[in-house]
């Protein structure tokens, strides 16, 4: 995996930060995780796509948990290391579902128009 | 990375709070390390592992203070919100709490309210006297001048030549004013009136920046001519009350005195004039109401003309006093004649009220009554407090079982405090109330004249704003000890008995020593009050050496009415006659003066012979211009020699009666009749005629000064003040006598249509003893509170803190009846230390008022023993209700409360 030194104008994709938190909420939905775990996540279910610096991602989580979206608390990894998990609250579970059906419907518009077969007349 | 720089303990301190920095620090180096150990685990060399994972996390130190920053700020917000719930909660339980002692809360807030209100009610008198601008719009510009004089005291007004060379003086003055506060008869519409205007220089309104309500004002030019300009401005309440606030009023014509003036326009309402004092009717151009000034306004040595203004930009009071005082220096070598020892004054608006001639004490006297009624605030918190550490000790369990449960000591102590500011803003409610009454009865003061006298006091917001900083300053300074008293609780002194603090004995002493102290001041001013009431009550029974009862008096001027001489003598000559026909009327004179009035005349009188060393410049007398009817009218006895005759006319002698003073005076140890006297240097000679006994004229209870009487018919009087003498009361024939005088001339203004005893009931005789009585009352009434909730509140700490021992004297057979008197006999003892220090203060301060006190001894001894008696009853009254909760004590319940 190459180092994630990147600058922004080096990604692929401008990663904004509402897509952030749509992937932090999305993690979080199968259960509380901690940071490192949230960044793993992405990290592999992108596939690479989307080079997420963790030194941004923290600013991210606090953002989210002092809006309530996410609740943080003090647990022991599998290997007895103490580490901070985010769980889900009610509020970011609504926030998730919102943010889906929107992204849903945004995206599928830019793809018809990118993808769109019919000349303007 | 090190995971943490700083101890591994510190973590634990998150048990209590939150420690973000750490926070930050562990929950990133956990990142790196489980990537880390990823990457060791996908076989990577455990150093360049490290190595990759903090170059992926990127700049860690940027991260570190983010977040750092960002966590803190969410807790500090988190913090703010919770004491805010915390506060509103605590209010509450301190609502609520003293919710369940109504007596407590009656008591305690009776005591602030009568502190804060007193404070509140003296703040008004300063704040309108002496802080808040001129209502107008350029107030807080307006500066005063006036001119000293080497042989007068205090500055006094200028002379219009003067004024006008000081005006001229563009360098220092924007604009500079001159006005006269008149009176003048009006009449036009209903019954002729006197009224009082403001007679200005045309910029009189400019130089004030007031707008006209209605119409116009003056322009320039309106003060140049000698009734040239005849026009009115008028107030707007007099607009109000006597043309109805009729628009159409301008362009009609009213009398004032002799002319007929034009209305051209409505003041604003809150426009009352430059002088502090009356409220004038109307505004009028200098030299346009006659009689005008003529001469007046071109005699250098003369004076009577305030002077207003403001001063150019740019130039500071100082260097316009430096700029004046030059000029004066300058006027004085001009006008060597007119002007030698002139000087001149200048100061701001503000610091000239009510009048430059009498301004220069009030900032002192202002001050110490604030002084003054601030100390008794502080006596009464300083009670409050006492109150509430009573309440703090008995509470003292709460207390402790709430430290023992985590309450911070400051929690507690914010509780205690919010108690006291609760205390405080129910006793400043209160206090706006009393505040409120002060005011309106100040307001009610009517003096026995027809002066529309204006206070420009009232309880405004600037009033209420200065009550809630009173407010919040006395809950603060009440809840000092009992804040301090609360921090002591522990769990260990509560569990371990009788050990209470250190609010030791030392306090208790201190306190003591302060109800005593409020005991003899509460002394000194009861006895005051009495020694004040007592002295109204003689003065007003007392007999001045002439007729007070059945008494009628009415005044008019006639030489402002346009009257000369010979049309005013017939006048006076109908005025008796048709008033002595009047059915009720006994006897009807003329006087020119009225004793106790607030016009007197001293003239300088030197005899043709005497055996005697008089002053060369004469003897100084009061003096009076009478009709023959007089002595009889009033029942005022010759003793030698014969009254005045109708026979006494300006083709006779002149004649003169004196009182038996005056003959003493100037012919000791011989008949007076037939001595000559003129009145003052040039004057001709008086032959006396007839010698009457003693009066009391210019004060009650005085000691009799000479005296002589003239008669009219001799010595033409244009005012006079009719005195009738009736068979029926005198109120009942007022609108008759007013009728009669007006059925000679409806333009006449006749005023002070009242009874002699109104006269000296609400004028200059008793209207003084009466407020100082009335005040002295209210003091003593508030004084015998304080020291009354001072001695409860002592005694009942007291008792709280002695409720052990009395528990274990309870327990080994102490009666009730003897726990009583332990408690009674500690007030009993607190009340004669007091009452001794308060008698033996009182007899030093009562020596100071022997003067003003009339017909009872500034050592009283009824007096003295009543006050003594009843404040000793009410201490111990005041220690009876904490002695009956003693003996109520369950010895059981107190020694397990320890």
């Amino acid at each position: 995996m190459p180092p994630k030194t990147a600058a922004p104008e080096s990604s692929d994709l401008d990663l904004l930060q509402g897509t952030l938190d749509v992937m932090i909420l999305k993690a979080l939905s199968w259960g509380p995780m901690h940071g490192f775990g949230v960044a793993k996540w992405i990290r592999l279910t992108t596939e690479d796509v989307l080079q997420i610096e963790d030194s941004a991602l923290y600013p991210a989580l606090h953002r989210m948990e002092h809006r309530g979206l996410i609740d943080a608390d003090w647990g022991l990894t599998e290997n007895k290391r103490r580490a901070k998990y985010y769980t889900l609250t009610t509020k970011g579970r609504q926030q998730l579902r919102a943010r889906v059906s929107s992204w849903d419907r945004y995206s599928s518009a830019v793809s018809k128009v990118i993808h769109a077969t019919m000349q303007p007349s | 990375m090190s995971p943490s720089e700083s101890p591994k303990w510190h973590r634990y301190l998150r048990f209590w709070r939150a420690n973000v920095a750490a926070d930050v620090d562990d929950e990133i180096a956990f990142h790196v390390d489980a990537r880390a150990q990823e990457l060791v685990d996908a076989g990577v060399d455990p150093a360049e592992a490290r190595r990759r994972a903090l170059a992926e996390f990127g700049d860690v130190e940027r991260a570190r203070a983010t977040l750092r920053s960002m966590d803190e700020r969410h807790l500090a917000g988190e913090r703010r919100g919770a004491m805010l719930t915390d506060v509103w909660q605590d209010v509450r339980i301190a609502a609520r709490s003293l919710g369940r002692s109504p007596g407590f809360v009656a008591v305690v807030s009776i005591t602030l309210a009568l502190g804060i209100g007193l404070n509140s009610a003296v703040y008004s008198v300063v704040d309108a006297y002496l802080f808040r601008p001129m209502p107008v719009p350029h107030g807080k510009d307006i500066v005063i001048l006036a001119q000293t004089d080497a042989a007068l005291a205090a500055p006094h007004e200028l002379s219009f030549p003067n004024y006008k060379d000081y005006r001229a003086d563009t360098s220092i003055f924007h604009a500079l004013t001159a006005y006269v506060l008149d009176d003048v008869n009006f009449s036009g519409g209903g019954a002729a009136q006197r009224i009082f205007v403001e007679e200005g220089t045309a910029d009189y309104f400019t130089t004030l920046g007031v707008k006209p309500f209605m119409g116009r004002l003056f322009e320039p030019g309106d003060d140049q001519g000698e009734l040239a300009h005849p026009i009115i401005v008028l107030s707007y309440s007099f607009w109000q009350s006597h043309f109805a606030s009729d628009s159409g009023v301008l362009g009609d014509t009213i009398r004032l005195n002799s002319h007929l003036s034009t209305i051209v326009g409505v003041a604003p309402r809150d426009f009352r004039g430059v002088n502090g004092l009356l409220d004038v009717a109307g505004f009028t151009p200098i030299n346009q109401t006659w009689p005008s000034y003529g001469d007046g306004l071109n005699e250098r040595a003369g004076g009577g003309f305030n002077v207003f203004g403001t001063l150019q930009p740019g130039v500071s009071v100082g260097a316009a006093r430096e700029a004046v005082r030059a000029k004066a220096r300058q006027l004085e070598r001009d006008y060597p004649d007119a002007n030698r020892g002139v000087g001149v004054v200048l100061e701001p608006e503000v610091l000239t009220r009510p009048n430059i001639t009498v301004a220069r004490n009030i900032p002192t006297v202002a001050a110490a009554f604030m002084l003054l009624v601030f100390l008794v605030l502080a006596i009464a918190c300083a009670n409050v407090a006492s109150l509430l550490l009573a309440r703090a000790t008995a509470q003292y369990k709460e207390h402790a079982i709430r430290a023992a449960l985590g309450a911070s000591r400051w929690r507690i102590a914010r509780r205690v405090l919010i108690e006291c500011l609760l205390l405080s803003l129910a006793g400043g409610v209160g206090a706006a109330g009393l505040a409120y009454v002060a005011v309106r009865a100040l307001q009610n003061v009517r003096l026995a004249s027809d002066v529309p006298l204006h206070w420009s006091i009232a309880v405004d917001a600037r009033v209420l704003a200065f009550t809630l900083v009173i407010v919040v300053i006395s809950g603060l300074f009440a809840a000092i000890a009992p804040m301090l008293a609360s921090r002591k609780t522990n769990l260990s002194d509560a569990l371990k008995a009788g050990s209470r603090g250190s609010t030791g004995a030392f306090h208790q002493r201190l306190r003591g020593v302060l109800v005593v102290v409020q005991i003899a001041v509460c002394v000194v001013i009861v006895v005051c009050a009495a020694l004040f009431a007592r002295s109204t009550a003689n003065a007003s029974r007392i007999n001045p050496g002439y007729r007070v009862d059945h008494m009628l008096m009415a005044s008019a001027q006639l030489g402002v009415q346009g009257y000369d001489a010979i049309r005013g003598k017939q006048f006076e000559r109908d005025v008796v006659q048709r008033v002595s026909a009047i059915p009720g009327v006994r006897s009807v004179a003329l006087q020119r003066y009225t004793p106790f009035g607030y016009n007197n005349d001293i003239e300088f009188v030197i005899p043709e012979v005497t055996t005697v060393k008089l002053p060369e410049n004469g003897v100084g007398c009061f003096n009076n211009f009478v009709t023959p009817e007089y002595f009889t009218t009033w029942n005022l006895p010759i003793v030698d020699g014969r009254a005045f005759t109708s026979s006494d006319d300006e083709n006779s002698r002149r004649v003169a009666i004196v009182t038996r003073q005056f003959a003493e005076k100037l012919w000791p140890g011989q008949s007076a009749i037939g001595k000559r006297f003129k009145v003052g240097k040039d004057g001709p000679m008086n032959e006396v005629v007839g010698v009457t006994t003693d009066v009391q004229y210019f004060s009650l209870g005085e000691t009799p000064k000479p005296f002589f009487f003239r008669p009219y018919a001799q010595n033409y009087q244009a005012n006079f003040t009719l005195a009738v003498h009736t068979a029926v009361d005198p109120a009942s024939l007022a609108n008759q006598l007013r009728a009669t005088i007006s059925s000679l001339d409806p333009t006449l203004p006749v005023f002070d249509v009242r009874s002699f005893e109104d006269h000296i009931r609400n004028g200059r005789a008793l209207l003084g003893p009466r407020i100082g009585a009335w005040f002295a009352g209210v003091f003593g009434a508030l004084a015998l509170v304080l020291a009354s909730v001072g001695v409860y509140g002592l005694i009942a700490y007291s008792v709280a803190q002695r409720t052990r021992e009395i528990g274990i004297r309870v327990a080994l057979g102490a009666r009730a009846g003897a726990v009583v008197r332990l408690v009674v006999g500690q007030g009993i003892r607190i009340a004669v230390a007091g009452v001794l220090l308060g008698v033996a203060l009182t007899f030093a301060v009562t020596q100071l008022l022997a003067n003003l006190l009339y017909g009872v001894s500034a050592r009283d001894p009824i007096i003295f023993g009543t006050v003594a008696i009843a404040l000793s009853v009410v201490a111990a009254m005041a220690s009876v209700l904490p002695a009956r909760r003693a003996a109520t004590v369950d010895p059981l319940v107190a020694l397990r409360e320890e």
